[in-house]
């Protein structure tokens, strides 16, 4: 452990650098330039990134084991690099509808949210993870408040998420300075070394709590997730599909860390952090199916899917388990596929009748097939119908999870599955059963960005549940 | 590589679908779905007549398999395929319904394109369930065969068939999904080596753990199988479907879950089966009454038919909760009997519905002077309903009630009531061919109505053809059946499997 280690971050450094290109370009363009290449940027700083993360992990770390570079960091680069490209893929034509008056912003909080997201996925000491979290956390604030089209809405939910996130933030600050006191010690292998044996046991359990809570709100589960349904309805669609998918799949990770790593053999912490996530997971799914089925809004809809599969997820993190470990990075990548074309669908659908009411899908295989096909095929995704990687990644969880005897919690999963798929086929009927209404015209010519961002995401939902095995070995290779 | 036959019979109306993707013209698509049926049906023959070894029915021939994930204490997934004499029975009901399906289908007009596709795309779920010798691979095919249903019925169905399609889709996804969960129950209880049925079937597990996982599986593939009281899917959503779905769906798709009870349920936890039975041979004998008396009482031709189904296949699951060779065997060849017969049934229907505009039999009459093919093929397949010896439901109905005589009392009790069913089957049978068929001209718009014509006297003609030479010659099909069925039951033994 010698030096910063400052090298291993290679796909972190591109990053940055595109978010530092990307304040100069803006910087230096004249006022009334046009601002596209700055997409054409952070689309190449983000491919860069990815492909800089494709190879295998290196045990390693950095900053003094504030940042790991474990199999766990890899394979969450590979899962955040590809929803951040595909936000990006997403996001250039929904700029060029100009709905946002500086573009500039726009990419420079994208890149650094997502810079946040990465460092949250691979923070090592508990003071790293509040540093990063706060790091992506303000950048999403002002991105959510951007869409000054929407009028008091957006401001609305941006302050709504700056201020219920300043809460969870506050509980887990409190819960972090618990656990400090109980061990001493704020990195996660020094918790580790200390969990089974607390000086002071009650201290370790309030702070484990407070811990939960402060998770649950970031994975927004019920019931810390009253935000999610306003912020993703008001934010830029782009930035709502990557708030639902990089958010998740980091604060996972770090869940992951913490709970599972940190404090996975530690006795009462164990079964007490088990139990909360257990009811927050058993509620999430539940409440969220009961209220997917009311939504009118497409975008509520989908935040609200998005609760419920963050409850599903949890499963993965109870299984306490290196196949739940595998199980939880290999649903990130199947649900960001599938929820990001859902999201990216949704943009087109508003963008071309200006409503974001589900009623805006009606007819939508005469209006434009080919976007209804892959949205039909990202709900059934969803959904976890197989041969698509939803499935799959439903199966894999459910599985992780039993083994490690949580049968209750995977039969109240698998009974919710059977109502997400009346909300998951509601829209289906929409597309499909239902004719267009008066004056809804065919969808213009989708833009060849989205056109790439939509054929990436269904290419990799069926080529990740046709070969499951081929992915399984490829995370694992990179967790290992 | 020896070439994969049986990959090939579920790939080949797969790709008729994506072929029927690329036609325009209605024509076009239409003959490329037949021929996807024509070539699933005659691998299924070549299967039959060439490859398959018929003294070795018992165990599962022609195996491919190709491993999908291979995880130390995790999941070990293969994709494996195989059959067996109860297989490939099951294999020729489904080639002959999709090929007669897709003929009666023929002047679908509506979105023909996305008809066919999700029409093949069904059967390929379905061929692959009948071949599948692992759990896994069961399962996938399973959902497969299941979700077009949704889109089949919401889009050309009639009726109220938005809320068939939900309702059928959801109830059975729910059996799906205890399904799934005792896939995974079978799998970690075994040992996490491997989902493949014969692997599990040597696992022997606790009794406790049979009995209590039992129950969920059977029930989970009960509910597709319509079975008591779980079957109100079944009337509503054969009665909105169009005509080559409910042919398929009450022909096949049924058949499905009686077939995975089977394979799955009884192979796999023979002692919950043997602990189970009486039970469940209650429900099952109320379904079949029940089945046939609302047959009896309804007056749309799709809710006659669709209840009768609702009592023929409750004597499928009868003579399975038999747990003798007789009632099992019985049982398998009433499911191929009854794809047959239903799908004669539901054919037929189409083509009595196309031309006189309603399935209400109070509004019929003298159908049988303007359209006497249609009127003689429904009175064939309404003896085949009843029972009559001579054609494929006697011998079926017949080996199911003997076997249920060879068991316990309680079973004997049963037999003798559900026997009574007939009584109610041959009431309804009559009275349509007696309102419908026969008497006076009711309307004077049916005079000017015309028969079958050669698509339809091509796809009726066959099925009944079907029904009339496995009911004089039923041999062929229990040799198949017979060996297969045997190394299930003698699991159920005490002692036995070991």
């Amino acid at each position: 452990m010698s030096g910063l280690g400052l090298h291993l971050l290679g796909p972190e450094w591109a990053l940055a650098a595109t978010a530092l290109a990307l304040l100069l370009i803006d910087l230096l363009l004249p006022r009334q330039a046009s601002r596209r290449s700055l997409g054409l940027v952070a689309c190449a700083g983000l491919a860069l990134g990815l492909a800089l993360s494709l190879g295998p992990a290196s045990q390693s770390q950095a900053f003094g084991g504030s940042w790991l570079g474990d199999g766990l960091t890899q394979a969450l680069r590979q899962v955040l690099f590809a929803a951040g490209l595909i936000t990006a893929l997403i996001s250039i034509p929904y700029l060029a509808k100009g709905p946002l008056s500086s573009q500039g912003e726009y990419w420079l909080l994208l890149a650094i949210g997502l810079l946040g997201l990465l460092f949250m996925a691979a923070a090592g000491d508990l003071l790293a993870l509040y540093v990063a979290l706060e790091a992506s956390s303000l950048a999403f604030y002002a991105l959510t408040a951007l869409c000054k089209g929407k009028g008091p809405l957006s401001v609305e939910a941006g302050l709504k998420y700056l201020l219920l996130s300043a809460a969870a933030t506050a509980l887990l600050l409190y819960g972090i300075s618990f656990i400090y006191g109980a061990t001493g010690t704020l990195s996660l292998a020094g918790i580790a070394a200390q969990g089974a044996a607390p000086a002071d046991p009650a201290l370790l359990l309030a702070g484990t709590a407070l811990l939960v809570a402060g998770f649950g709100f970031k994975l927004a589960l019920v019931p810390f997730h009253f935000w999610a349904p306003d912020v993703y309805q008001a934010a830029p669609t782009p930035v709502a599909g990557l708030l639902s998918v990089g958010s998740k799949a980091a604060a996972m990770a770090a869940a992951l860390r913490l709970f599972a790593g940190a404090l996975g053999q530690a006795g009462h912490v164990t079964s007490l952090w088990c139990l909360l996530f257990a009811l927050l997971a058993a509620l999430s799914m539940g409440f969220a199916n009961l209220l997917a089925l009311r939504q009118k809004s497409l975008k509520r809809f989908l935040a609200f899917s998005s609760i419920s599969q963050a409850g599903t997820l949890v499963l993965g993190l109870l299984a306490n388990s290196g196949l739940g470990l595998s199980s939880i990075t290999y649903f990130l990548a199947a649900y960001a596929f599938g929820n990001l074309a859902a999201f990216a669908v949704a943009q087109e659908a508003w963008s071309a009748t200006g409503s974001e009411g589900l009623d805006g899908l009606r007819g939508l295989h005469q209006r434009a097939p080919l976007r209804a096909l892959a949205l039909l095929l990202a709900m059934l995704s969803l959904a976890g119908i197989p041969p698509l990687a939803g499935f799959f990644a439903k199966f894999y969880l459910y599985a992780a999870a039993a083994r490690s005897g949580w049968w209750w919690l995977v039969a109240w999963a698998v009974a919710n599955s059977v109502v997400a798929l009346y909300y998951y086929l509601a829209v289906a009927k929409r597309m499909y059963l239902e004719d267009p209404a008066e004056g809804q015209a065919p969808l213009p010519r989708a833009h060849p960005a989205m056109a790439l961002a939509l054929s990436i995401c269904i290419g990799m939902t069926l080529v990740m549940g046709l070969f499951p095995g081929y992915f399984i070995h490829w995370l694992e290779s990179a967790l290992r | 590589m020896a070439f994969p036959l049986l990959s090939a019979i579920w790939l080949a109306p797969l790709a008729a679908a994506l072929a029927v993707l690329a036609q325009r013209d209605s024509k076009a698509i239409r003959l490329t779905a037949l021929a996807g049926a024509l070539a699933a049906l005659g691998l299924v023959l070549a299967l039959a007549l060439g490859c398959f070894d018929v003294s070795r029915a018992g165990s599962y021939q022609l195996s491919e398999r190709i491993d999908l994930l291979r995880q130390p204490g995790g999941l070990n997934l293969s994709y494996r395929l195989g059959v067996d004499g109860m297989s490939l029975v099951l294999l020729l009901l489904t080639g002959i319904i999709i090929t007669t399906g897709v003929l009666v289908s023929w002047n679908v007009t509506h979105r023909v394109r996305e008809f066919f596709f999700l029409l093949l795309l069904l059967v390929s779920g379905v061929l692959g369930v009948f071949m599948a010798t692992e759990l896994f691979t069961f399962f996938v095919f399973y959902e497969i065969a299941v979700l077009p249903m949704y889109l089949l019925i919401g889009i050309w169905g009639t009726g109220p068939k938005e809320y068939s399609a939900m309702k059928l889709t959801l109830m059975l996804m729910g059996g799906s999904a205890l399904v799934l969960l005792g896939m995974l129950a079978l799998y970690w209880q075994s040992g996490g080596q491997s989902f493949g049925l014969d692997d599990l079937a040597k696992a022997s597990f606790p009794v406790g753990f049979q009995r209590l996982w039992f129950p969920l599986i059977f029930i989970g593939f009960g509910v597709l199988a319509a079975m008591w009281p779980l079957h109100t899917w079944s009337p509503d959503g054969h009665a909105s479907a169009p005509t080559a779905v409910s042919m398929l769906h009450a022909g096949v798709l049924m058949k499905l879950g009686a077939y995975g009870c089977l394979r799955v349920g009884m192979a796999l936890l023979p002692q919950g089966a043997v602990f189970w039975s009486p039970a469940i041979a209650t429900l099952v004998l109320v379904g079949v009454l029940y089945g046939a008396i609302g047959a009896a009482a309804q007056k749309d031709l799709k809710y006659v038919t669709a209840y009768s189904s609702v009592s023929h296949m409750g004597l499928v699951l009868l003579g399975l909760a038999t747990l003798q060779p007789l009632g099992v065997d019985g049982a398998v060849l009433q499911m191929f009997a009854h794809g047959i017969m239903t799908g004669l049934f539901f054919g037929l229907i189409g083509s009595v519905y196309g031309r006189t505009h309603t399935r209400d039999i109070t509004q019929m009459g003298g159908l049988a002077k303007v359209m006497p093919f249609l009127a003689g093929a429904w009175v064939l397949a309404g003896m085949a309903g009843l029972g009559l010896p001579g054609l494929a439901g006697f011998v079926a109905e017949l080996l199911v009630f003997l076997g249920a005589f060879n068991s316990g009392p309680w079973m004997k009790a049963l037999a003798v009531l559900a026997a009574c069913s007939v009584v109610f089957t041959a009431f309804f049978v009559l009275r349509v061919v007696q309102r419908a068929f026969f008497g006076p001209l009711r309307d004077s718009h049916f005079e000017a109505l015309d028969d079958a014509h050669w698509n339809e006297k091509l796809a009726l003609g066959l099925l009944a053809g079907v029904l009339v030479v496995f009911g004089l010659f039923p041999q062929p099909l229990l040799r198949l059946i017979d060996p297969a069925v045997m190394p299930i039951l003698q699991r159920m033994l005490p002692g036995g499997g070991q």
